[in-house]
């Protein structure tokens, strides 16, 4: 045996709680019930079947760089503000922001993937499985309407462990539709008992016998019809999406490429996912589908003639060829729209109080003037935001961000009652740290 | 279902304890196999192996820290089948990485002592980790035991990435002083 070889399997050979330790141990001591853990090990299945970086979540949110100071994707200025009044569509009107914030400065951070106790889980945290007859479906954190109900399903348990309390199985009743248009029911919509939303749960697919032809994948769940991409991003040189450009795609240039991959792809083999490393120009189409989960994945053309997809979270390449690949690239990029850019709402700065269902949260720091910052009272009472308070994880005087996704009123401008997130960050320029 | 109570379906040779030992520990199986092989197939049919070996190991074996004693099949069925792939020199896999890392833990042109076992060799080692501070040993038993990326430990432990590869660096460099010291080369 090698020696590095020998050294490695000795390394292998440690002791159990040692192995243990390097993943159970909580980070703070101060809060031995909250353990952080790495994002690939929280979404374990989804890591091991689709490549980092390939999925391609379509949203506002910022990326994580894997733990690296991440900047947040909209530094606020004030030297481009509209000022005619917004109304929302009740005809509220939506508050105008029109202070000074001091110029360079951003809020430095990342939102880390802790793994919660029992009690700071939420429902869908909790009760994250459901079996139906021989099938496995998980939460697949997506909230469907009503009218998407198709046959109702019965009355089911939905299920999780307190993996790191005592371990136990625990249960919630919910009841379950099939989604209309829905293939072979690959995912359900389903309502926890005590929720008053309809959430999907899709089949857990363990095992995927992968198709022989792209034509055969398209088949398998009907995607043509019911899929469509209303985005693609776009690599001129290098296979680094982040660097990619979003542009947007018309349902005729959907269906137009629907009609190139059925015509002409259909029978482009498979090959081995990882035998095609993926380089030079392509374009990545955004999945977007009602009733399928697989929003936000997406299928990639490579000029080189090959497909990429992870839409049914495992990894599947085609060689559908360098004249259908060029075909389908040349054509999105005809009278290319750039899509438009979805900035994050939030608010940085000091946490001043917490309550019980509320904190506040002092902006001042981000201001050319200290005096116009505003104390914001953030109404939630939405665990996942709450349980950073909780925990110990932030307390007063830390500097947070807070993201949300409704509108601050003109009536009613310290009020923010729509936070989704909720994270720990630094206000500095640069490399320079404002001292809190 | 607890621990306990897995390992006491594997005694009764109830084929129970493969599911239950899968719906808890499957994804942290895949997870290290996947570290390794960085390959979904491989990693899968790994991953079976993995409950193989548990149960053909229980009984007689009655492990202390289940997870622990599952998570070793799978690093080692993991290992066994990337070392018999790697000729392949694109197979760049975190296992590879670290193990080149490792590497600088062994001095250029010496060997471990032949009659050194791979026990003796583990129990320095431990030794060595107990001697670390907590975070120290945990990032490294991260790199080099799960194979995580730096990535993912920058993501498990909050640190930057210079942060994590500037403590391996360190620790690798400790180890190697704590392995000379102990005379384990030629």
């Amino acid at each position: 045996m090698k020696k590095k070889e020998f050294l490695q399997d000795s390394i292998g050979l440690i002791d159990d709680d040692i192995v243990k330790e390097a993943k159970d141990e909580p980070r703070r001591k101060s809060t031995p019930w909250v353990r952080l853990i790495a994002v690939a090990a929280c979404v374990a299945i989804l890591a091991a079947a689709i490549p980092v970086g390939f999925l391609i979540a379509d949203r506002a949110t910022p990326q994580i760089d894997g733990g690296q100071e991440t900047e947040n994707n909209s530094e606020k200025t004030d030297a481009t503000v509209d000022t005619t009044p917004q109304f929302d569509e009740n005809g509220r009107e939506i508050w105008l922001d029109n202070r000074k914030y001091k110029e360079g400065l951003k809020p430095y951070g990342e939102e880390l993937a802790y793994e919660w106790s029992w009690e700071y889980l939420d429902i869908y945290e909790k009760f994250w499985l459901i079996d139906v007859n021989d099938d496995n479906y998980y939460y697949v954190n997506e909230k469907i309407p009503e009218d998407l109900l198709g046959e109702y399903l019965g009355e089911m348990i939905a299920y999780g462990y307190d993996d790191f309390g005592d371990g136990g199985r625990y249960e919630i009743d919910c009841v379950a539709y099939s989604i209309k248009g829905a293939p072979d029911n690959d995912a359900i919509a389903v309502k926890l008992e005590g929720t008053d939303e309809f959430v999907v749960y899709s089949i857990f697919r363990y095992k995927f016998d992968p198709p022989k032809t792209f034509g055969e994948m398209i088949a398998l769940k009907n995607l043509s019809e019911n899929v469509s991409f209303l985005n693609y991003y776009y690599d001129h040189d290098e296979d680094v999406w982040t660097a990619a450009k979003k542009y947007e795609l018309s349902i005729e240039q959907s269906d137009h490429v629907w009609k190139i991959f059925t015509e002409k792809c259909a029978d482009a083999e498979a090959i081995k996912y990882e035998d095609y490393h993926g380089s030079g120009q392509k374009i990545s189409l955004v999945v977007s589908s009602d009733i399928l989960p697989m929003n936000g994945f997406a299928i990639e053309v490579y000029a080189e003639g090959y497909i990429k997809t992870n839409i049914f979270r495992y990894g599947s390449c085609f060689f559908i060829g360098k004249s259908a690949a060029n075909e389908i690239i040349e054509y999105v990029l005809t009278n290319p729209k750039e899509a438009p850019e979805i900035t994050d709402k939030w608010v940085a700065g000091t946490i001043t109080e917490i309550g019980e269902d509320y904190f506040k949260i002092n902006d001042a720091p981000m201001m050319e003037n200290e005096e116009d910052g505003i104390e914001f009272t953030v109404k939630t009472t939405d665990i996942k935001l709450l349980r950073y308070f909780k925990a110990g994880i932030l307390k007063v005087g830390d500097t947070a961000i807070v993201k949300y996704n409704g509108n601050i009123y003109a009536d009613d401008p310290t009020t923010i009652d729509s936070a989704y997130s909720l994270y720990e960050c630094q206000i500095h320029s640069g490399d320079v740290y404002i001292p809190e | 279902m607890n621990d306990n109570d897995i390992i006491e379906l594997y005694f009764a040779r109830d084929e129970r304890a493969l599911d239950e030992t899968r719906i808890k520990y499957g994804k942290y199986c895949l997870s290290i196999a996947f570290n390794i092989l960085g390959n979904r197939e491989d990693a899968e049919e790994c991953e079976n192996d993995t409950y193989l070996g548990a149960w053909n190991s229980i009984p007689p074996t009655r492990p202390n820290i289940f997870s622990a004693f599952i998570g070793r099949i799978a690093r080692n069925q993991a290992l066994k089948r990337y070392r018999a792939k790697t000729t392949d020199k694109r197979y760049m896999t975190e296992a590879a990485i670290s193990l080149d890392e490792l590497s600088e833990c062994i001095p250029d042109s010496t060997h471990f002592l032949d009659e050194l076992e791979q026990n003796e060799l583990a129990d320095i080692i431990n030794s060595f980790l107990r001697s670390l501070a907590a975070e120290e040993r945990r990032v490294f038993v991260c790199r080099y035991w799960y194979c995580d990326s730096i990535a993912d430990i920058s993501s498990q432990f909050g640190f930057g990435r210079s942060k994590v590869k500037m403590m391996l660096l360190r620790t690798r460099e400790k180890l190697l002083n704590y392995l000379k010291e102990r005379g384990v080369f030629i």
